[in-house]
């Protein structure tokens, strides 16, 4: 009988012990740092015009995604300057995205050792399960079109010509500060300016990435291998300058009045040794908090 | 680290259950009866059940600022469903909220489906659900998960609960779950543990002494994926979350004769989350109560502090949803209408400090040797802490003792006397100070109220099995003259007819009048009437009137209601 009692305390013991994080302080650790210096002069844009995010979740190993990629290009080509793209490299998406070893005795060409994955790809990947659902695959403005927000790359040209439709609801600029204090820092503008009143809470994110990356892809349509040594990869996502995946919030009051205006820079250290700075973009994008959906889209490339 | 949890868990149950199949022979159920002609009948077992609806029609009535019902028709509905046979039982519930939830309820709860489903069984000293269950350790102040079906309120567990009696006098609990979100579940995993001495039972000597000690101890954690909270003092900064969340308290009841008292402390560790503003600070919650009753005299005080212990199993939400713990409330709670409705009590869970003492006694034979007087005084009041911010993200520092400012203090006397065979009568006088903002949740701006309540109630039975019962109810308050856009404002009076033919059959009709608001257009009155129908377990009302725009509380929660008017209808049965 006393085993029993024990037994049943042991247990009890265990939530003791498994169940309890304290926090010592500070509580906080540094997420998107701001800029310092004086804020840039932004001009309302006369005439603003809608733009469209489409998040392709990708792979280099994915042998039918270049086909969601030629995809984006073709929506690209149709509304020049109204499409921003990311692409979206997860860790969540297997054997698409893992690297193989880099070792010339198990791996002679050197093929897939570069590592594309990156936690901002893989918490939006974890969001939305794109890889659970299948690459290729991802979200045109994050809308759900009836089906969830994550469609097949063969209705992105649709679901764009439905959502540029919509005059916008948000006039996004961006302006871009390299390298200003010598420290291999960017300092990055957002200017979004409500053209009419947005209820609920939004936030902003602003991202980094790369494009024209010439790494290995695999292509099944490509012959005679299907293993291509120079792919040229765009719109890969690499960091998040707000610091986080999910941004900042816009509005701090439930709603954003007509005309009501919002300023803000954020920093972010770049190591030049690992990207190409003359191939980075700043990316930013204004979403519902609540729905997700995003309302604004804009980019600008980090070096003028 | 959640897979050596799991681990354990399984382990856990899994020696438990062999530690019982030594006795599964000698207690095996007998579900099947032998006949006399050798062949069993079998024992189907049995079900049981309850069945409610609430409908109502809704018509337009912009003086009441009642929210247009496009589909004039909601209502709220359930089925239980309980099979029980020998040790195995099992059980569901259907709701369905066509096409919406009645108004003041969750819009949330839109649709219909099967949320509640368990399975159980007992074997010895052991009983495993697994499924839906509702579950309180101790006084809740760590754990409890309840249904308030009045309140739209249902926060019950999914998942798997053990609970273990090695020996009479001594339960053991563990439970795993997650916490029902309306049709689906909140993001938290909740694990916990609750033990119960009672040595009375352990050692029967100290019952036969009329000795009654019982202690006990819980521990709840919770468990949350990390995400980015912005630093609310600096939005530069992400929050370092804990992602476990651990609460535990500790209790002990004692009674000896005709004394009694129930004390629980219990403390969480570091819970930032949207109701405290994203602090650290830890939480703590007292409770005591001590009670004496003899035959015409019964005496109750109680006390709790509470300090930043709203424990959620989402550190995002507000409101009603996915509350794991329990605050109890220490006011009276008044049946009757403008004492219960206008200006209700609702529990602060983030700091209170509250105080409430209970006086019941029938005169003596000697005074009215007849009829005697019962008389309930009752004192309560409810102050915030008295803290001192800190400026940084533990959020602040405060005394033990140190009350803040007042929230809340009700002070009341009712009388029952019954004067002849066919007549008695209630009078109630309650004072009542509110400050309703705080209280209520509008705003942090101080909106202090003082009122004073009279109530006079009547029944006559004037032919057996026909009574008349009349109520004429009135509050009456200066304080809210400038809220002049406020259609529960100033001061208030209420008239009831209640026309019984018993068993089966009532009709009443209620008139709240706000005769004292400060706007003139808004000296509305709220009539409405009754007709029910009682026949054993089936109770059938329906009505039509004004139902005023305010808030709901029961044993502290609440929730709001908007205005409304139309036709209802209630049907409540069991089997």
């Amino acid at each position: 009988m006393k085993s029993k009692i024990a037994f049943g305390v042991f247990i009890g013991l265990m939530f003791v012990f498994y169940g309890c994080d304290y926090i010592e302080a500070p509580y906080a650790t540094d997420g998107p740092q701001g800029c310092t210096g004086s804020t840039p002069v932004f001009t309302a844009n006369p005439s603003p015009v809608r733009k469209v995010l489409i998040e392709d979740v990708t792979g280099h190993r994915c042998g039918n995604c270049p086909r969601a990629a030629e995809t984006i290009a073709s929506i690209m080509a149709s509304y020049p300057d109204q499409v921003v793209a990311l692409g979206l490299h997860s860790s969540l998406s297997g054997s698409f995205t893992d690297i193989l070893p880099n070792d010339t005795i198990t791996n002679p060409s050197l093929k897939y050792i570069y590592d594309f994955r990156n936690t901002p790809s893989t918490e939006i990947d974890n969001q939305f399960g794109v890889s659970s659902i299948g690459l290729p695959g991802g979200m045109v403005n994050r809308k759900d079109f009836g089906g969830g927000p994550v469609v097949s790359y063969t209705n992105w040209s649709t679901y764009t010509a439905s959502v540029l439709a919509s005059p916008p609801d948000i006039d996004l600029q961006l302006q871009n500060f390299w390298n200003t204090n010598n420290d291999s820092s960017l300092c990055s503008y957002f200017y979004a300016r409500a053209l009419n009143s947005l209820s609920g809470d939004y936030k902003i994110c602003l991202f980094l990435t790369e494009d024209s990356i010439v790494k290995w892809q695999k292509d099944y349509l490509a012959s005679p291998s299907t293993d291509l040594q120079f792919y040229v990869h765009h719109h890969v996502l690499r960091s998040s300058i707000t610091g986080t995946t999910w941004g900042v919030p816009l509005n701090s009051t439930t709603n954003i009045a007509s005309g009501e205006t919002f300023i803000e820079g954020y920093s972010t250290k770049i190591d030049p040794s690992l990207w190409n700075l003359d191939h980075l973009y700043v990316v930013a994008f204004v979403y519902n908090a609540t729905t997700l959906e995003v309302v604004q889209a804009e980019e600008l490339k980090m070096l003028p | 680290m959640k897979k050596i949890f799991l681990a354990t868990i399984i382990v856990a149950f899994s020696t438990l259950l062999s530690a019982q199949t030594d006795k599964t022979d000698s207690t095996k159920t007998k579900l099947d009866k032998k006949l006399s002609d050798g062949t069993k009948e079998v024992n189907w077992g049995t079900i049981h059940g309850n069945f409610g609806l609430d409908a109502q029609y809704y018509f337009n009535d912009s003086l009441i600022a009642a929210p247009v019902v496009p589909e004039k028709f909601r209502m709220n509905g359930f089925l239980n469903l309980v099979y029980t046979n020998g040790n195995f039982s099992a059980g569901l519930r259907y709701e369905a909220y066509l096409p919406k939830p009645l108004l003041g309820f969750d819009a949330r709860y839109e649709g219909q489906g099967i949320p509640f489903r368990y399975a159980s069984y007992k074997l010895g000293g052991l009983e495993v659900t697994a499924g839906t269950f509702y579950e309180q350790f101790g006084n809740g102040l760590v754990l409890r998960a309840y249904e308030e079906r009045s309140l739209g309120f249902d926060n019950f567990i999914d998942g798997f609960r053990a609970k273990y009696t090695p020996i009479q006098g001594i339960t053991l609990t563990g439970l795993v779950g997650k916490q029902r979100f309306f049709w689906s579940w909140g993001p938290g995993l909740i694990k916990g543990f609750n033990t119960d001495i009672n040595f009375a039972d352990l050692f029967p000597k100290l019952g036969e002494k009329k000795i009654k000690l019982m202690v006990g101890g819980s521990f709840v954690s919770k468990y949350q994926d990390n995400e980015d909270i912005v630093n609310p003092l600096d939005p530069n900064q992400i929050l370092n979350l804990p992602l476990n969340v651990g609460a535990w308290s500790g209790r002990l009841g004692f009674g000896v004769g005709r004394f009694s008292m129930n004390a629980e402390l219990a403390y969480k560790i570091n819970d930032p989350n949207r109701t405290n503003g994203y602090i650290y600070k830890p939480g703590s919650a007292f409770y005591f109560s001590a009670s004496y009753a003899q035959k015409g005299l019964g005496i109750t005080v109680q006390a709790k502090r509470i300090e930043n212990f709203d424990f959620r199993s989402d550190r995002n939400m507000t409101g009603q949803p996915l509350l794991m713990n329990f605050i109890p409330m220490l006011n009276k709670q008044h049946t009757y209408a403008l004492a219960a409705t206008i200006y209700p009590y609702a529990v602060q869970t983030n700091g209170e400090l509250g105080l409430q003492a209970d006086i019941n006694f029938t005169t003596p034979k000697w005074v009215a040797k007849k009829y005697p007087t019962q008389v309930n005084i009752n004192f309560s009041m409810v102050n915030a802490l008295d803290t001192n911010i800190t400026g940084d993200l533990y959020g602040y520092r405060t005394d033990v003792f140190g009350f803040g400012r007042q929230l809340y203090m009700d002070a009341n006397i009712e009388i029952s006397q019954k004067v002849s065979k066919k007549v008695k009568f209630n009078l109630m006088y309650m004072y009542l100070f509110i400050d309703k903002n705080l209280v209520q949740g509008f705003g942090s701006t101080p909106r202090p109220i003082n009122s004073h309540i009279i109530v006079a109630d009547v029944s006559y039975k004037f032919l057996p099995k026909h009574t008349i019962r009349l109520e004429a109810q009135g509050l009456i308050t200066e304080q809210e003259m400038e809220h002049l856009d406020d259609r529960t404002n100033g001061s208030w009076v209420m008239g009831l007819a209640e026309y019984t033919f018993s068993p089966h059959f009532f009709v009443s009709v209620m008139d709240q009048w706000n005769v004292g608001n400060p706007t003139e257009d808004f000296q509305i009155h709220y009539i409405t009437g009754i007709v029910g129908y009682n026949n054993g377990s089936t109770r059938i009302t329906f009505g039509y009137g004004r139902q005023r725009a305010g808030i709901i509380c029961i044993g502290g929660v609440c929730r709001q209601v908007p205005a409304a008017n139309g036709f209802t209808l209630s049907i409540m049965s069991s089997f």
